[in-house]
């Protein structure tokens, strides 16, 4: 979904002490990285924002976003605001920004890492016990462990607290059994945050544990699902048997909830400052196109593309707003919601203006120019983006709620097996 | 002078047919992951005589093409059904028989990339400026799409002039509008039973009205659009001077709604809408594919405006 973007900047109470290096050396550094890596090992954009290679099998991605962190950690380009301690630089958000700035033009391929550097990190690092962090993030932030989240289930999605993943208590280790769904790059993970309902009595919010899962442990299993761009990104990981040590523990038994909660808030950062390019076409390759084809008198067009255009500039700079409020040191709020609502809304409105500019062509994978999966790829992918990451109706709820502060929907409580009320 | 827009028994009995064909074949999901025209599907339409709807051999008209294509619309049914009723308005009936046999595929749209060229025999150039049966220059090279369908890319060489092509245009227009406004109706309905059974926050999601009151909405105008697509099938079967405009507002409405009904769909139905084992990605892609088709929307419009009298 975020087509090759930079790592967001952490959601983490770091962020404002950090090593003095001025914010123009460290952008002459990170601009001569780029400028000289980027045409070498192909990271750049098409004019639709997409980066190379992002249908290549499997392995091939994986080594291409691998050997893409190594050439940054070499330079002391990556993991930019995270402690020493942990391999990281110990500069601050401001110099990840400026980082994410210069990427900006380019594309990095480091999609597959955005799980773990976006949202797990933040986690283990907020909630970790020192040895948990001392083992975690170092080979997490240079890209040598993968990680997924394993969060949503079929009966939970929009209602994550619903989950019903169980984790037993069986003296000092725990045992999982249950089915997680959507697990983004699965296949690929070494190692999953998992939530499971450790207290199956307590009440809904309560009662659940996070958990550091080694991903090759027996009782593991992972089924892939087809999306419909035709690629097979995310899986059901089910679960049986499947003993989990005390040290596996995420925060508090029982915290899960809260544990859960700095996750997402850094999802939705990280989703919040993405690249609005990466959504769908940009309004400029929509003109570009509109031109080759001599439709750029069309009134009609052009008026659609001037509106495309308006809306991805908001949408880039409502990600601006989660991040100068980041950098604030503000806690991330609902900015980040309206700024994917926008996202989303833009990257539908791209690919219905696509189908009118580019006619069938928009249905076929391979074209006349090597930027013509594009068309197809932005037409199959969009339905995800309202859905992925928060969907639309909960980003309406967040931003009535917390925004405009009006009034939740009356909840209907839950019904226990007696009939009485949890 | 009443609107009638039920179908005869006759019509009926052949939309019932269509129906028991496309649940013996199982057209849903994955129908078309081993091939991209399963043959007992294809034949099955050209043996209930379907492929030759709208032909004097054939018999019926634009009003049993609709009815035939509703039921296939409701079941996301492949193949290239537009380009077929668009040839039977313009080839010689020899030149149609083995394409209403099942034998062969016709392929029409504006070259070079053209639907089905993969896989047919016979190629018609349908453009604003008139029709023509073509042949390619060389072998169409194969373009997959994001339906599955095995389009190509070709240079086509003009055979033999079709005449203006506008009412074979205004018949496929009216016939792509009746499948769209169908399969648009199927999503709402499927849906709205999905939001009824599917239950989060301790409630059926359809009691939230950020659910129901889009699919309501939806259901107004994929009404609408099944409305107008039968109004273009009567008039086109009337001979009405208006029927090429009829059946431009028929595709232009049909196209916003199935669009709306398939984005209305994938919200609904979350991330399980979203697979391609679920029950909305292969007719959601159905929608996108023949809504491009037979011919762009721009002409479409043209054609509006000239029932407009502009």
């Amino acid at each position: 979904m975020t087509a090759g973007s930079a790592p967001s900047p952490a959601v983490t109470d770091h962020r404002q002490s950090g090593r003095k290096v001025s914010d123009d050396d460290f952008r002459r550094r990170v601009r001569s990285f780029l400028a000289h890596h980027a045409p070498r090992e192909g990271w750049t954009r098409d004019e639709h924002g997409r980066p190379p290679g992002d249908d290549a099998p499997n392995d091939v991605r994986v080594a291409r976003a691998r050997r893409c962190l190594t050439l940054l950690f070499d330079a002391g380009l990556a993991a930019i605001s995270w402690p020493r301690a942990y391999g990281g630089q110990d500069l601050t958000n401001r110099h990840q920004v400026v980082f994410n700035e210069e990427a900006a033009a380019y594309a990095l391929p480091l999609d597959i890492f955005m799980i773990g550097l976006g949202m797990c990190a933040p986690t283990v690092l907020a909630h970790g016990t020192e040895p948990q962090r001392s083992r975690y993030l170092p080979p997490l932030l240079r890209g040598a462990e993968i990680w997924c989240q394993l969060f949503s289930e079929p009966e939970a999605g929009s209602d994550l607290a619903g989950l019903r993943c169980r984790a037993e208590s069986d003296g000092d280790s725990w045992v999982v059994s249950g089915q997680k769904v959507w697990t983004s790059g699965a296949h690929n993970a070494a190692f999953g945050m998992l939530l499971a309902r450790s207290d199956p009595s307590s009440s809904r919010h309560g009662g659940m544990t996070m958990f550091i899962v080694d991903m090759s442990l027996p009782g593991i299993e992972i089924r892939p699902l087809r999306q419909m761009t035709g690629a097979s990104r995310f899986s059901e990981v089910f679960f049986d048997g499947c003993r989990l040590e005390s040290d596996a523990v995420l925060g508090e038994v029982g915290q899960g909830w809260r544990t859960a909660i700095t996750t997402l808030m850094n999802e939705r950062v990280s989703i919040g400052t993405s690249n609005p390019a990466g959504y769908g076409h940009p309004a400029s390759a929509l003109a570009a196109e509109a031109r080759r084809r001599g439709l750029i008198e069309d009134p009609v067009i052009v008026d659609r593309i001037c509106r495309l255009a308006i809306r991805e500039r908001i949408t880039g700079l409502l990600g601006k707003r989660v991040t100068e409020a980041l950098l604030a040191g503000a806690e991330p709020g609902p900015e980040g919601s309206l700024a994917k609502l926008s996202g989303t809304q833009v990257s539908k409105d791209s690919a219905a203006l696509a189908m009118e500019i580019v006619g069938p062509a928009a249905a076929a994978w391979s074209g006349d120019s090597g930027s013509a999966a594009a068309w197809a790829s932005v037409q199959c992918s969009v339905p995800g983006l309202s859905i992925a990451g928060g969907t639309d109706e909960i980003m309406r709820n967040i931003l009535a709620e917390r925004v405009l502060g009006l009034p939740r929907e009356p909840r209907v409580p839950a019904v226990n097996e007696n009939g009485g009320r949890r | 002078m009443g609107l009638d827009l039920a179908y005869s028994v006759e019509q009926q009995e052949l939309a019932r047919s269509v129906d028991g064909l496309c649940r013996r074949c199982g057209t849903g999901a994955g129908f078309t992951d081993s091939e991209p025209l399963p043959q007992k599907y294809w034949s099955g339409l050209a043996d209930l005589g379907v492929l030759a709807l709208g032909t004097a051999d054939g018999g019926g008209g634009s009003l049993e093409i609709a009815a035939a294509m509703e039921q296939l619309g409701a079941h996301g049914a492949p193949g290239p059904l537009v380009g077929t009723f668009v040839a039977g308005a313009l080839l010689d009936p020899s030149e149609m028989e083995p394409i209403a046999e099942g034998r062969q595929l016709a392929s029409v749209g504006q070259p070079p990339l053209m639907p089905w060229a993969a896989a047919a025999e016979v190629f018609i150039e349908l453009s604003s400026e008139g029709a023509w049966l073509c042949e390619p220059a060389t072998a169409p090279e194969p373009v997959e799409t994001t339906a599955g369908e095995p389009w190509g890319r070709a240079e086509l060489q003009r055979l033999r002039h079709l005449g203006d092509g506008i009412s074979a245009a205004a018949l496929g227009e009216a016939a792509a509008a009746a499948y769209l406004a169908s399969a648009a109706g199927h999503l709402v309905d499927i849906a709205s039973q999905y939001a009824k059974d599917r239950v989060q926050f301790n409630r059926p999601i359809a009691t939230f009205q950020a659910i129901s009151h889009p699919l309501a909405s939806c259901s107004v105008s994929v009404t609408a659009s099944r409305i107008m697509a039968r109004e273009a099938a009567s008039a086109i079967d009337n001979r009405d001077p208006d029927a090429p405009a009829a059946a431009a507002r028929a595709r232009l409405s049909a196209v916003a709604s199935a669009t709306a009904a398939a984005y209305q769909a994938h919200q609904t139905f979350g991330a399980i809408g979203f697979t391609i084992e679920g029950p909305v990605a292969h007719v959601s892609l159905r929608i996108r594919q023949l809504s491009l088709q037979p011919l762009p929307q721009a002409a479409a419009r043209t054609r509006v405006l000239q029932g407009l009298g502009v």
